[in-house]
């Protein structure tokens, strides 16, 4: 029987309770089901290993996702493509308003700092200090990062004729 | 103050597509080698990560350990996994 400290049942806690909203933030960044999917594996895996570095002397969850969007952000740096994944150009077709479809489409075509930012704020219900946590910028700095990408996004849906 | 992003945030509350993952109960687990694999790969790394940290909490218990040991009354049939496991533990 394998005992884990108490270090090792707050990972594994943590791994139950953020997994998959981490997942979902990989996936509004990267814009793919299946690699989201690789890519939270390996997030987890190097919080893991980062795991006696890290120590407990911050949040769990924020350092979770500073690893995981760290991740997110290797892979588009090393892939460099932008698409538009099979999932939303299929559900697109099939079970998105075209609301929907558009706020996915703005979404994609931001940068990634500026998509993780709102997928943050958004989907994940992210306050301003948490995000600021995760990002390690002061809460000024956070605030105004925070204004432009909504007014990118405003831009993005005003474009395709959305009244925001 | 008005928000200046009011109806913005009304917009994306009310037409943020689900970003979400394929539920587990969606298919069954034999379907989804993947999600096994997943699970094996993360259990793997935390059973050897975790053999990492406690070689070296075994040094200082070892002593405590062997004493309890050799006071347990107990028969083969007795030895549960758990023994097993500090008695290997002990020889590592």
């Amino acid at each position: 029987m394998i005992r884990f400290g108490k270090s090792e049942k707050e990972f594994q806690n943590a791994y139950h309770d953020f997994s998959g909203s981490i997942h979902r933030t990989l996936k509004g960044m990267v814009g793919n089901e299946a690699i989201a999917e690789e890519l939270t594996q390996e997030a987890f895996i190097k919080a893991w290993r980062g795991l006696p570095q890290f120590g407990f002397r911050s949040s769990l969850k924020t350092w979770l996702y500073q690893v995981a969007l760290n991740v997110g952000r290797d892979w588009l740096r090393t892939h460099r493509t932008r698409f538009f994944s099979d999932d939303f150009e299929k559900a697109g077709e099939e079970r998105f308003t075209p609301e929907q479809r558009a706020v996915q489409e703005s979404l994609l075509e931001l940068d990634e700092d500026t998509r993780s930012l709102l997928i943050l704020h958004y989907y994940e219900g992210f306050k301003l200090e948490e995000m600021a946590e995760v990002l390690k910028v002061p809460m000024g700095t956070i605030k105004s990062r925070l204004h432009s990408a909504k007014s990118k996004l405003k831009e993005r849906l005003l474009l395709k004729g959305f009244d925001v | 103050m008005k928000n200046e992003f009011e109806k913005l945030d009304q917009f994306m509350r009310e037409n943020r597509p689900a970003i979400s993952r394929i539920p587990l109960n969606k298919y069954p687990l034999i379907q989804q080698p993947k999600w096994v694999g997943v699970a094996v790969a993360f259990g793997l790394s935390a059973i050897i990560a975790t053999g990492v940290i406690r070689h070296h909490r075994i040094e200082a218990e070892s002593a405590v350990l062997l004493s309890e040991i050799l006071s347990w009354d107990v028969t083969a049939d007795d030895l549960s996994g758990e023994i097993d496991t500090e008695l290997a533990l002990l020889e590592y």
